[in-house]
């Protein structure tokens, strides 16, 4: 069941094409990266997603249906530019945006006072916002987003600004959620912080879908049949010898080996470590950043 | 609707649990009142002290005489002690160096001089280091006026009792009576002051709480909070909930004046006896006011409309800029538009019913005061103040549907300047 799906979307300022026939579906339940760099459109789509802007041509559909204010109330979103109101108390700023998100009155209190405790906010509840550090308001801002309990979590660039204790305390509370079954869309340009976590990506690039697939399968299809040896400081391999052996690249510290194909990958690796010094060696997995590269620069497609 | 009632909510409690919000509104009223009570009391400090007067009077009319003894009369409260100084004409011009040095350390208030030919050119002059003592100078004016024009018919040799001429030389006295349906009232000119106070108030409090539209509008945009409000509620709830909400606010604070404005003119004998002094002749006694209850009926509304319109325009400004200090340009025709009014507030006074005024306070911008002000100077036909009323809800829905346009694009706009080319493209976006 797709909890989002976007077919031939558009969105142009003047004669710049923000977003160009954007099409993809998202699973209900799964992380989905949208990956890309400045200025690839994320932002934008996810305004169109949150009904902040309206796309010029194009169908965006939640659980199917088009969106409305009222299923609006169960997506959490997390915008780029973060910013609540400095003069308000925190308790207040949290109360208003449960209230505006629909939630009465009790439980969004409830809530407001789980969300502060588990994130070691509560003493700040009377304070105002602008007495907090970047740090905690940061936090107060992700309470905000997730106060409704929302089915579907859109987070723009989420980690930026925070230190590394507060990354992981944000981490763990999206793995929860999504183990509740919520499903979360990551958008990000800095691809690693997310890839990990990402059960789904889809790399846009100036508005367009370049690479959509669950994470896996994009890095097994861009896999390139190679591993990489670690050897002794004088270690030597001769690899005429293997006829499975396309090309090797000689790296400092370790060998990059290219192979044919994939069929004897498990012989070969056998034969050399029973007969050299191997320290370690590892298969070759590039990382999204080099898939995004290479796709970009047109190397692989 | 539920969003709307949600921002309103915030807007309003936002502003009215500030301090500043809380002690304006207090001590407003409680400087308005020292404003009425400061003359009266420094009129009184004037009391104890008599003001020393010298008379130069080379008349040989016994005009002295005379002055002196009505100047001495009960009548005035401060009262005068008056002397007479006497030089030949050749030591009139040493005599008047002196009398300035006097004048000058303060040993005497003010010197008269009356020359022998007083009854032919009819004018004396009076040295005083404050010449803006418009009660001495008027009494003494006043006094001697009479006695010279009695003098003056004396020469005629007619045959009539002091008393009986000075009745018929009594000045003639003229009431203005202010007919309109609810009746007769006598105007003292309160209704001129209370008219021109009562606009400039729907002015004040229109830009004041227009600027506040503006501010959250740009504060909103500043600390980036709007994309997060955007992504659940309408553009044009917030906006609608934004103006209604500081409207409100602009309201409480009138109905706590009103209330504490009642309370005090309930009051105000008791207040001025606790606090020792009349109400003084001349000066501003609460008490006389009597204000039609339509004159406050006709300030909510005309209030209300005005601060709709402006405040719409308002956060069309805020949102098209980044900063306060763009706002300021932006905004000068709004504020061209706010003050026009008060400008030519004098003419339309003068003339209420002329072509001119009519047209002038039917335009909607201009109505919430000139409409007003002419409402309490003159009675306009009722149509006219219905069309105006009217004009001015159309244009609210029209600057509103135009706004809730340009607000809509321009909260998510940063950096770019916004010229009319942009706007008219903003308001032309799906």
């Amino acid at each position: 069941m797709n909890i989002l799906e976007l077919s031939g979307v558009n969105k142009s300022y003047g004669s710049f094409r923000a977003v160009d026939s954007l099409s993809f579906k998202m699973e209900k339940g799964t992380v989905f990266g949208l990956l890309g760099p400045n200025g690839a459109g994320k932002t934008t789509t996810i305004r169109m997603i949150m009904t902040i802007i309206l796309p010029d041509s194009g169908d965006i559909l939640l659980n199917g249906e088009k969106i409305t204010m009222d299923s609006l109330n169960t997506i959490g979103y997390l915008p780029e530019e973060r910013g609540l109101y400095p003069k308000m108390k925190v308790l207040d700023i949290l109360m208003f945006f449960a209230r505006l998100k629909g939630i009465d009155k009790e439980t969004a209190l409830k809530r407001t006072d789980y969300w502060l405790k588990r994130l070691e906010l509560e003493n700040w509840r009377m304070n105002k916002l602008q007495d907090l550090s970047k740090g905690m308001q940061q936090k107060i801002q992700f309470i905000a987003t997730i106060i409704n309990d929302p089915e579907l979590i859109i987070l723009d660039e989420p980690f930026t600004g925070l230190d590394p204790i507060n990354t992981r305390t944000i981490k763990d509370i999206i793995t929860e959620m999504k183990n509740r079954g919520k499903s979360i869309i990551f958008s990000t340009h800095i691809m690693e912080q997310v890839e990990k976590m990402c059960d789904h990506i889809l790399l846009i690039n100036k508005g367009r879908n370049i690479l959509d697939g669950r994470l896996r399968e994009v890095k097994r299809r861009f896999r390139e049949n190679a591993f990489r040896v670690y050897l002794d400081e004088h270690g030597e391999i001769d690899f005429s010898s293997y006829g499975g052996v396309d090309h090797v690249k000689k790296k400092d510290g370790y060998l990059e080996v290219f192979l044919k194909n994939d069929e004897e990958i498990g012989e070969i690796l056998s034969d050399i470590v029973k007969r050299h010094p191997v320290t370690r060696f590892e298969m070759y997995e590039p990382s999204l950043n080099d898939i995004f590269i290479n796709v970009v620069e047109g190397k692989n497609e | 609707m539920n969003k709307i009632l949600l921002i309103l909510q915030r807007e309003y409690l936002q502003i009215v649990k500030t301090k500043l919000f809380i002690i304006s509104t207090l001590l407003t009223p409680v400087f308005m009142v020292a404003i009425m009570v400061i003359p009266m009391l420094l009129m009184q400090f004037r009391t104890g002290k008599p003001e020393k007067i010298a008379i130069v009077d080379n008349s040989d009319l016994m005009i002295y005489e005379e002055l002196n003894e009505k100047l001495n009369s009960e009548e005035f409260k401060p009262g005068y002690e008056v002397h007479r100084e006497e030089y030949n004409l050749y030591e009139l011009p040493r005599g008047l160096e002196q009398l300035k040095n006097q004048v000058l350390s303060r040993e005497l208030d003010g010197f008269l001089v009356i020359e022998k030919d007083i009854l032919d050119t009819g004018s004396i002059s009076y040295y005083s280091k404050n010449v803006s003592n418009i009660n001495t100078q008027g009494n003494i004016k006043n006094i001697a006026n009479e006695i010279i024009r009695i003098k003056r018919f004396r020469m005629l040799d007619l045959d009539i009792a002091d008393e009986v001429l000075e009745k018929y030389l009594d000045p003639v006295s003229m009431q203005v009576i202010r007919v309109s349906k609810e009746g007769e009232t006598v105007d003292k000119g309160q209704g001129f002051i209370i008219s021109y106070i009562f606009v400039l108030l729907i002015y004040m409090t229109i830009l004041m709480y227009g600027v506040s539209v503006l501010r959250g509008v740009i504060q909103e945009k500043s600390s980036r909070v709007i994309e997060l409000i955007i992504s659940n509620v309408k553009p044009f709830q917030l906006l609608m909930g934004k103006i209604l909400g500081i409207g409100l606010v602009g309201l409480t604070q009138y109905a706590v004046w009103l209330v504490l404005g009642l309370l005090l003119m309930n009051n105000t004998d008791t207040l001025s006896g606790q606090l020792g002094f009349s109400p003084v002749e001349g000066g501003f006694d609460p008490s006389m006011i009597k204000i039609p209850f339509s004159v406050f009926a006709y300030f909510a509304i005309f209030f209300i409309l005005g601060y709709f319109l402006y405040s719409t325009l308002y956060a069309a400004v805020g949102s098209m800029v980044d900063n306060e200090q763009e706002a300021n340009n932006l905004q000068t025709p709004l504020i061209m538009f706010l003050v026009v009014p008060i400008i030519i507030m004098p003419m339309i006074m003068q003339n209420p019913d002329s072509l001119i005024s009519v047209v002038l306070s039917l335009f909607p911008f201009f109505s919430p005061m000139l409409m007003f002000l002419r409402i309490n100077v003159s009675q306009p036909p009722f149509y006219q103040i219905l069309l105006s009323i009217g004009l001015m809800l159309a244009s609210i829905v029209l600057c509103t549907w135009l706004v809730a346009k340009i607000y809509r694009v321009g909260i998510l706009m940063y950096g770019k300047k916004a010229n009319l080319k942009d706007i008219v493209r903003w308001i032309r976006y799906k």
